[in-house]
């Protein structure tokens, strides 16, 4: 074989997942996206000339997904006819979710391939598919081991399938429930190892990677979902190729703060340049350290300001402590009874005997009367 | 500023010139009758403070009568005198004289006028300090007035402890309270989070959710476990429903019946081996028991007859007895009558004996008794003589009375005799015949005289002596007619002879005594009684003596004799009795024992030839061994026949067992089939997912919210505290002042200002706050005047000194809370001028002050 076996490599789509814990606004925006994802794939492996799409797991989020959403995916990736799918059974759609395989089963269309027996495959003349199903949510031992085995034809490309951790990603599960060998690709003899289960791409050797999920789905990963063009030559290196599938872009930042510091600036700095980009960005900063009452309220305004541009925006500075600057005090009262109301909510939230908690709501009074008094004006 | 005197002239009513003079500093009290002016008094003060000398208004001071009013004031001012004069109509005019001396007219007068003192509708002090008739309360008054007043009252408390809504922060504190308030009310209310508000809704979505939550992961609980249920069940019907094990079930069952056929063949035969054995060894035995049968039958006829013998020799036996016990009987029965006789005749002779021994005792009890008799008569006939002699002379009390008197006479002849002279004669010669008084020699031991008495003078004559009263005469004489007395009544002449005659009494009531018991020893019933018995016994016919004990010993014997035959004829009728019995017992034993024997002997010929019987049995032992020996050898081959039914009994069991199981797993699976498939159409895992993480979400909003309610809490008590704190500090000055004079009134009273307007809200007392308005009228009119006094000592504390100025301003008040009025008054009239306008002459006598009059000018 001259030419390159191409071939797109993702998983975890976790087709079905709801996002209960957002807005109702940016929900049905991931569904929907998430529902995309499969004519993306579809699309991203004719433009690398890929014929073969394999799922490498966690195709659906759920052992039993609302038959809208399997037969929807049905239908889409029979759309794709053209191409063929390969559906491995990952931990959250294991073998033990019977009604689901046995829907599939009857409803696959043609380009479907469900990988439920841990037997050689043959893919393509000259390419072998040795996959390693989860009969159970956590099988409790490295399914790939039976692979070292498994007799292929002499100079066939031996592709290696598999889903669950192969370091102690504690994504889901212990660090004991079926570890991959990190060398089962040199063990087995496979020219590559598809993986998946973690949600961020990651290459563990030349031979063996994770092709993350195509659309994130938390901020855990940052960044926009992908999958993995691999090429194949027998006897070389696979090309693997990060292909940026996502809507979306996930990420979590952090705001340090001290007094003296911009905060508006550093809070600016913090969000993607491009105003239009942000509809479709899910941001998070947690604010911590210290700023003064001013500080506070200004990150307030400017998180509230920027908040609509995204697609889901929150400011959390829990962490982010109160610290009376000169003239923060005055800026309440020079004198009388709100000066005093402010001195006494002041030292108390600086008063390190008491408990953090009590800490934090003088600190909120604080902020707060600042807000209301700035309202006012 | 001291007022000192005020001139009117032609002001209202007074046309001619009066003058209030002389007041002083403390407290000045003018009290006059109605409509004689006192107001007018205030409200020419008002105008010479307030009233332009060019307006046209005079209000109040227009003249009855017509005419210019004119008004003079003297005051002090920082030590000057001041002289503030003015006119108004024709003639206006407006002067202003120090020490003296004319310092100003007209605009100028106006001008320095006016710096005295401010307009209370300006803020002046006289606002507060000035009360009209009919206004005395705080918030009485036209709108400018009040005003005035507030302004007054704000600018006093500013001066002293600063702005008011600098202290409290003002319109921005309320801002933020208000707002913070707000947003707390639409959050909470008093019990909870506020329905329909946000955070009710939070813990209502949090509520909702974790339910759904639960009854999801039930339901996801419940089609999980029906998976699982389902992988077991399908790998069992799996397993039993494999053809190899069908078909090995089979197998198992045939080769176990078939030999169970053959081990229930095996035992048939056996069966009917041992049935034969059975039949040879029951006619052996018959033949046996045949043979032994004769032999007992012949032994028993054997014995049979040797019984009848001896039964026959035992009835003849007994026979005899039973004539013999009847003999022994009938002698019985005949020596029993006769000691039955011997006993009656000694009966009679008891009988005659004890009748012969009553009559003789009979003939002696009449003996006695006559002897008796003759007694008691004799006795009775004694007792006359000595009743009387028992009743004569003195008793006891008629004794004890004379002992009595005797004793007195004698103590008191014994005192008399002291007492009276006596006579003793010396020195006689020997051979001198005797003097004698009353006949007896007079020697020399005294005698006394307790009477008359004669002494002879031998050669002399008689010398009668009367020695008259001597001591106690008149007791002597009274006790020597007691003495008569007692001695009169006891019948003697002398005491002794008194108890000579006692004691024969005494004597004789012995005798009596005696008598009498030895009367009622003979005749305890009397003496009829006795004469009675003695005649009923009568001395009886002369018997000849009898021996009743010898009678009665005699049929005593008898009646032993007769009991003894008695015994013996009751045990000869039993012994009778007892042979009868055994006699016919005996008689049935032969009988019976003669019936047995005929039947034996009849039975002994019914019986086979013994020689047949013998061969029989030779016959039938030689079969019965040929069969024993058939029988035990199919025993030996016999297969177990238990096992092989227990092993086609499992065999077939667990066939159908298989059968059965089977059919209830595609029963079962059908069931988890349709379960799983509605449970697993729902998207349960999604949804649950989903739903935890909904109320994640929804709790950290809640905690959110929460936490939005402590931090509005704490701003809310922060706010609060320096409001309260800060009003604390504006109002205490005042309440410095006020809190001595409301103490006058009510021991631990407060009063609580509002911070707008600065005048009294509430009263405390005993811990109790009342609004201010539901107060009696009294009470707030003794309020609003300590709260002026209050203020003035402010005032003057500042340096501000203006006179207070009441006009009637306590007509409300009771004559207790008065009282305490005056006191507060003269407390407070140490440091102010008070000028106290009233009609009430009475009820402010006590309240004390200079006096002050309308005094008419010339």
């Amino acid at each position: 074989m001259s030419d390159a076996f191409r071939l797109l490599h993702s998983a975890d789509l976790h087709l079905g997942r709801q996002f209960g814990n957002l807005p109702e606004a940016v929900r049905f925006r991931l569904i929907e996206a998430r529902h995309q994802i499969l004519p993306r794939l579809a699309r991203a492996a004719r433009e690398s000339g890929a014929r073969d799409i394999l799922l490498a797991g966690d195709t659906f989020d759920s052992e039993t997904p609302s038959a809208a959403v399997w037969k929807q995916a049905l239908n889409a990736m029979a759309a794709a006819a053209d191409l063929r799918w390969w559906l491995l059974p990952g931990n959250h759609d294991s073998l033990a979710a019977e009604p689901l395989w046995e829907a599939l089963a009857r409803h696959a269309p043609p380009n479907l391939h469900l990988v439920v027996e841990p037997a050689p495959v043959d893919l393509a003349p000259g390419v072998v598919l040795l996959p390693a199903p989860l009969p159970r949510r956590r099988p409790g031992r490295d399914l790939t081991r039976w692979m070292a085995e498994a007799a292929t034809p002499e100079g066939a490309l031996r592709l290696g399938l598999a889903h669950g951790p192969v370091l102690d990603f504690a994504e889901e599960g212990s660090a004991a429930d079926g570890t991959i060998a990190p060398d089962r690709a040199r063990q087995a003899g496979l020219d590559y190892l598809a993986l998946g289960d973690w949600h961020g791409a990651m290459q563990i050797d030349p031979r063996t990677a994770y092709c993350g999920t195509p659309e994130a789905e938390g901020f855990r990963h940052a960044g926009r979902g992908m999958a993995l063009a691999v090429a194949l030559r027998p006897g070389a290196l696979p090309e693997v190729a990060r292909l940026p599938l996502g809507q979306f872009h996930w990420a979590e930042v952090a705001l340090p703060l001290v007094p003296g510091l911009d905060p508006l600036a550093a809070f600016s700095a913090l969000l993607p340049i491009d105003a239009a980009e942000r509809r479709d960005h899910l941001l998070r900063i947690r604010a911590s350290g210290r700023a003064s009452l001013a500080a506070h309220q200004a990150l307030q305004r400017a998180a509230e300001a920027a908040a609509p541009d995204f697609a889901h925006f929150r400011l959390d500075t829990t962490a982010l402590e109160v610290e009376l600057a000169a003239g923060d005090l005055d800026s309440l009262d020079h004198s009388g009874a709100l000066r005093n109301a402010a001195e006494a909510l002041a030292a108390e939230a600086a008063d390190p005997a008491l408990p953090p908690e009590t800490r934090r709501i003088a600190a909120g009074a604080l902020t707060r009367l600042q807000a209301l008094l700035d309202t006012g004006a | 500023m001291r007022l000192r005197s005020i001139t009117l002239t032609d002001v209202r009513q007074f046309t001619r010139p009066v003058r209030v003079a002389g007041i002083g500093d403390g407290l000045n009290v003018l009290s006059a009758p109605n409509e004689t002016g006192k107001s007018t008094l205030l409200e020419a003060i008002h105008a010479v403070f307030f009233l332009r000398h060019s307006s046209k208004k005079l209000g109040d001071l227009r003249p009855d009568v017509g005419g210019n009013p004119e008004i003079t004031l003297e005051l002090e001012q920082n030590g000057a005198h001041l002289r503030l004069h003015k006119r108004w109509g024709r003639g206006a005019m407006a002067e202003v004289w120090r020490d003296g001396a004319l310092i100003a007219r007209a605009d100028e007068a106006e001008a320095l006028i006016a710096g005295l003192t401010t307009a209370p509708e300006d803020g002046g002090p006289s606002g507060l300090l000035w009360v009209r008739q009919g206004f005395s309360a705080l918030d009485e008054g036209d709108k400018a007035t009040l005003k005035g007043a507030q302004v007054a009252r704000r600018d006093l408390m500013s001066s002293v402890t600063g702005e008011f809504d600098a202290l409290t922060g003002g319109r921005r504190m309320d801002r933020a309270l208000s707002l913070a308030q707000a947003e707390m009310d639409a959050l909470m209310t008093q019990r909870g989070p506020k329905a329909g508000g946000v955070l009710e809704a939070a813990v209502r979505r949090v509520a909702d959710l974790a339910q759904r939550e639960a009854d999801l992961d039930a339901r996801a609980t419940r089609l999980h476990t029906a998976l699982d249920q389902r992988r077991a069940k399908r790998r069992d019907l799996a397993e039993l429903a494999d053809p190899v094990e069908v078909a090995a079930r089979q197998s198992a069952l045939l080769a176990a019946k078939t030999a169970l056929d053959a081990a229930e063949r095996h035992a048939g035969t056996l069966e009917t081996a041992a049935e034969v054995l059975k039949s040879a060894r029951i006619e052996r035995d018959a033949l046996r028991r045949e043979i032994a049968a004769r032999g007992d039958l012949t032994a028993q006829v054997a014995a049979l007859a040797q019984a009848l013998t001896r039964a026959g020799a035992a009835d003849a036996a007994a026979q005899h007895h039973a004539g013999a016990a009847r003999t022994a009987l009938l002698a019985c029965e005949a020596r029993q009558a006769t000691a039955r006789d011997a006993r009656r005749e000694a009966e009679a002779a008891l009988q005659t004996a004890l009748r012969l021994a009553a009559l003789q005792a009979q003939r002696a009890r009449h003996a006695q008794l006559s002897a008796a008799l003759i007694e008691a008569e004799a006795l009775a006939l004694g007792l006359g003589a000595l009743r009387q002699a028992a009743a004569n002379g003195p008793d006891a009390a008629a004794l004890q009375t004379l002992d009595d008197a005797a004793r007195e006479a004698a103590i008191a002849e014994g005192l008399a005799q002291q007492a009276a002279p006596r006579l003793a004669l010396h020195s006689q010669p020997a051979d001198a015949p005797p003097v004698m008084l009353d006949g007896a020699p007079l020697g020399p031991d005294p005698r006394p005289l307790t009477q008359a008495a004669t002494l002879d003078l031998p050669g002399i004559g008689a010398l009668h002596l009367t020695p008259g009263a001597a001591g106690d005469d008149l007791r002597l004489q009274r006790a020597r007619a007691a003495l008569h007395r007692a001695l009169d009544k006891a019948g003697a002449a002398t005491p002794a002879a008194a108890r000579a005659a006692a004691l024969a009494r005494a004597e004789a009531q012995r005798a009596l005594t005696e008598a009498q018991a030895a009367l009622r020893r003979l005749a305890p019933e009397g003496l009829d009684a006795l004469r009675a018995d003695v005649a009923r016994l009568g001395a009886g016919p002369d018997t000849p003596p009898a021996d009743p004990a010898e009678a009665q010993a005699r049929f005593d014997s008898r009646c032993g004799d007769e009991a003894l035959a008695e015994a013996d004829t009751a045990r000869a009728r039993i012994t009778d009795a007892s042979a009868r019995e055994a006699a016919l017992a005996a008689h049935l034993t032969a009988q019976g024992l003669t019936q047995r024997l005929s039947e034996g002997q009849d039975a002994l010929a019914a019986l086979r030839d013994p020689a047949l019987l013998a061969q029989a049995l030779v016959d039938v032992e030689a079969a019965h061994q040929a069969h024993t020996a058939r029988h035990a050898a199919l025993l030996a081959a016999a297969p177990d026949l238990p096992a092989c039914r227990a092993s086609h009994e499992r065999a077939r069991s667990a066939s159908e067992r298989a059968i059965s199981d089977i059919n209830e797993l595609r029963v079962t699976l059908s069931g988890l089939d349709a379960s799983i498939d509605s449970l697993s159409g729902d998207g349960i895992d999604e949804d649950l997912a989903d739903t935890r993480l909904k109320l994640g979400a929804a709790r950290a909003d809640e905690a959110a919210l929460r936490h939005e309610v402590e931090v509005l809490r704490r701003l809310i008590l922060a706010l609060t505290q320096a409001r309260d704190a800060a009003r604390e500090r504006y109002f205490a000055p005042l309440l410095a002042e006020l809190r001595p004079l409301l103490r006058l009134l009510w021991p631990d009273a407060e009063l609580r200002f509002d911070g707008e307007n600065l005048l009294p809200s509430e009263l405390v007392r005993a811990g109790r706050a009342e609004a201010i308005g539901t107060l009696s009228g009294g009470t707030r009119e003794q309020i609003a005047l300590l709260v002026r006094l209050a203020f003035a000592r402010l005032l003057a504390k500042s340096g501000r000194h203006v006179p207070v100025i009441l006009d009637d301003a306590l007509v409300f008040s009771d004559d207790d809370r008065i009282e305490a009025m005056f006191t507060a008054l003269h407390a407070q009239a140490a440091d102010l001028q008070i000028l106290v306008l009233s009609c009430r002459n009475r009820a402010l006598r006590p309240l004390g002050g200079r006096k002050l009059a309308f005094e008419t000018l010339t």
